[in-house]
């Protein structure tokens, strides 16, 4: 296998992308797709309305890029709390490889954004060309007015829902409200309008183009999952035991004096299945778990009078006639992992200084001699209030380390009033007597500590400069 | 030249190339997600250009992700460039089909 890679890649992948076989799923009712579709509700809704939600007169979750600072409900991140958002990715990965572990693709069938905007996809396509085989016939059919305005209409749903798709989604990182006035007026800035129009544009191409190719190519997710199935994960498959041999049969026959088994070899799994494939070949990995076979076959059973589950969740295991387990060793080390990095993120974030500060020295002159002879210095503090209030701070110098010097606070120093998630930009100036010290060079701390909560602190180091004497 | 190619190795090809792009805009995105949480691009840009106006945020932190996802795909493309056989388009004897 060494002379392999772009042969083999040549060979084997011939058909993809260009003459790939354009996949019409079938509408399917049933208790998976009911599940479905009040994930697919909720998800939706959580996406666009979310932006929408107000808390504290402000939005409530808005990662404000132009600010950088996002916030969340009353949390407030700063690019200081990168290592928090860094955190929640690595618990958003254990978390699936938990759930992928214990009940397989279960983010595939029901959460992945792919799985939902394709449902809506075709739900626009079903109600503007019809059902599965109308929509086979219209497509094979010359063009026509009647095909015209279907494929219009569709096209026409798609693009606004995209666009809606591709407005929210920018409207999580710039001000929702803000951005739709500008919309309405038709000011939006230019990145802006291109990054509606490009997020518009990949929901377009995966949800109503792309589809169950995005799985198969594009997914990461896809092509690692495997690695987390052992012998008790959960899948969906046929049982083939019970099913075959497959065949046609008259009502009220007994299939087993006709040598056949339960499945009536109807296809109508294949039918409803978004990826395309036939459950009945075996567990694929271009199944996204979506359980639309189980129901398919569930109420093929029902009309015939069989017993459901011919097509089911379940696992190798009890496939096997053996026992299935929950609670196995990879499980538990991913539950355990997953368990301490979550009490760990609360704790860290329970912890984190609900104020920080940070000195700049004044860029433009080291110090200045006044009039009087004194030396000063003039600096920049910036104040970060993360702590959900506002407060006012005191502003001194840290004794602890000026005891031994001669610096001065200017007492003209008023407090700052910082509201809540801000960083509040304060001049200051710090004295020395004239001959008082011969350094040119002192080390001094600020500190700062709300007036109303005197537990709410911070401290920064900065320097003082002064002439040579 | 391009009837010399089968119609199989033109999606392949096609399909080799979309992998690129995708690839590279998946490692740029997080490029540009840890890059800019440690930088604030405006001072960097007031420093270089001092007198001209400051681009928002917005519009630095969108060029810089296509400078990212141009960086990410010369190193995709090197590589699946380099993955591909030499005997591909040049053997010897039979130097291009
Ligand atoms: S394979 Fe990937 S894109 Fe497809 S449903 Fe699963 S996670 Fe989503
Ligand atoms: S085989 Fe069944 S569960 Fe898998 S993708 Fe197709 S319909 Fe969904």
């Amino acid at each position: 296998m060494t002379q392999s890679t772009a042969s083999d890649f040549d060979d084997q992948e011939t058909s993809y992308y260009e003459a790939h076989r354009k996949v019409y799923p079938r509408d399917i009712n049933g208790r998976f797709a009911n599940l479905r579709k009040i994930a697919a509700w909720v998800l939706l809704g959580i996406f666009y309305g979310l932006p929408w939600l107000r808390w504290h007169g402000r939005q409530a979750i808005l990662f404000d890029l132009p600010a950088r600072q996002f916030h969340i409900f009353s949390l407030t991140l700063w690019p200081q709390d990168f290592i928090f958002l860094t955190w929640l990715l690595v618990i958003a990965a254990l978390s699936l490889f938990f759930f992928t572990a214990v009940a397989g693709r279960l983010w595939c069938g029901y959460a992945c954004p792919q799985t939902v905007w394709t449902e809506v996809f075709i739900w626009m396509e079903r109600i503007t060309e019809g059902d599965r085989s109308r929509r086979m016939k219209l497509d094979a059919a010359p063009w026509s007015g009647d095909k015209l305005a279907r494929k219009g209409a569709k096209q026409f749903l798609w693009v606004a829902f995209s666009l809606l798709t591709g407005f929210t989604f920018v409207g999580f990182f710039t001000p929702i409200e803000e951005l739709g006035g500008l919309a309405l007026h038709a000011e939006l800035g230019p990145w802006e309008t291109f990054w509606i129009f490009f997020y518009g544009f990949a929901t377009y191409g995966n949800a109503g183009f792309l589809r169950e190719q995005v799985c198969r190519y594009m997914c990461p997710y896809a092509r690692f999952q495997s690695a987390m199935f052992d012998r008790n994960t959960l899948i969906i498959t046929y049982d083939a035991e019970r099913g075959d041999p497959r065949g046609g049969r008259r009502r009220g026959e007994n299939p087993r004096d006709a040598g056949l088994g339960d499945c009536t070899d109807c296809t109508l799994c294949v039918q409803v299945c978004p990826t395309g494939i036939d459950i009945r070949s075996g567990l694929q990995s271009d199944c996204i778990a979506c359980a639309a076979c189980i129901d398919a076959c569930d109420s093929v059973m029902d009309r015939i009078g069989y017993a459901r589950g011919l097509v089911r969740y379940t696992t190798q295991n009890s496939l096997d006639h053996g026992r299935s387990h929950i609670l196995r060793p990879r499980v538990i080390v991913y539950f355990t992992l997953l368990a301490s990095l979550c009490s760990g993120f609360a704790l860290a974030l329970a912890r984190r200084a609900p104020v920080a500060l940070d000195v700049l020295h004044d860029r433009n002159s080291l110090y200045r001699v006044l009039d009087s002879g004194e030396i000063e210095n003039v600096y920049l503090l910036k104040i970060m209030n993360k702590d959900g209030t506002a407060h006012r701070f005191q502003v001194r110098l840290d004794p602890r380390h000026t005891a031994n010097t001669t610096l001065q606070l200017d007492p003209s120093t008023p407090p700052f009033d910082v509201p809540d998630g801000t960083v509040f930009n304060a001049a200051v100036r710090v004295r020395r007597p004239a001959h008082a010290d011969d350094r040119s060079i002192t080390p001094l701390r600020f500190a700062i500590e709300a007036v109303d909560a005197p537990t709410l602190r911070a401290d920064a180091e900065a320097r003082f400069f002064a002439p040579r004497e | 030249m391009s009837q010399a190619v089968p119609a199989e190795n033109l999606s392949a090809r096609g399909r080799l190339w979309l992998t690129v792009t995708w690839a590279s805009f998946l490692t740029a995105s997080l490029a540009t997600m840890v890059f800019f949480a440690f930088v604030d691009p405006t001072p960097i840009v007031a420093l270089l250009t001092p007198t001209a106006a400051i681009p928002t945020r917005t519009a630095l932190y969108s060029v810089g992700f296509f400078f990212f996802w141009a960086i990410c795909a010369t190193a995709a493309s090197l590589t699946a460039w380099l993955m591909s056989a030499p005997s591909d388009d040049t053997t010897i004897g039979n130097e291009r089909r």
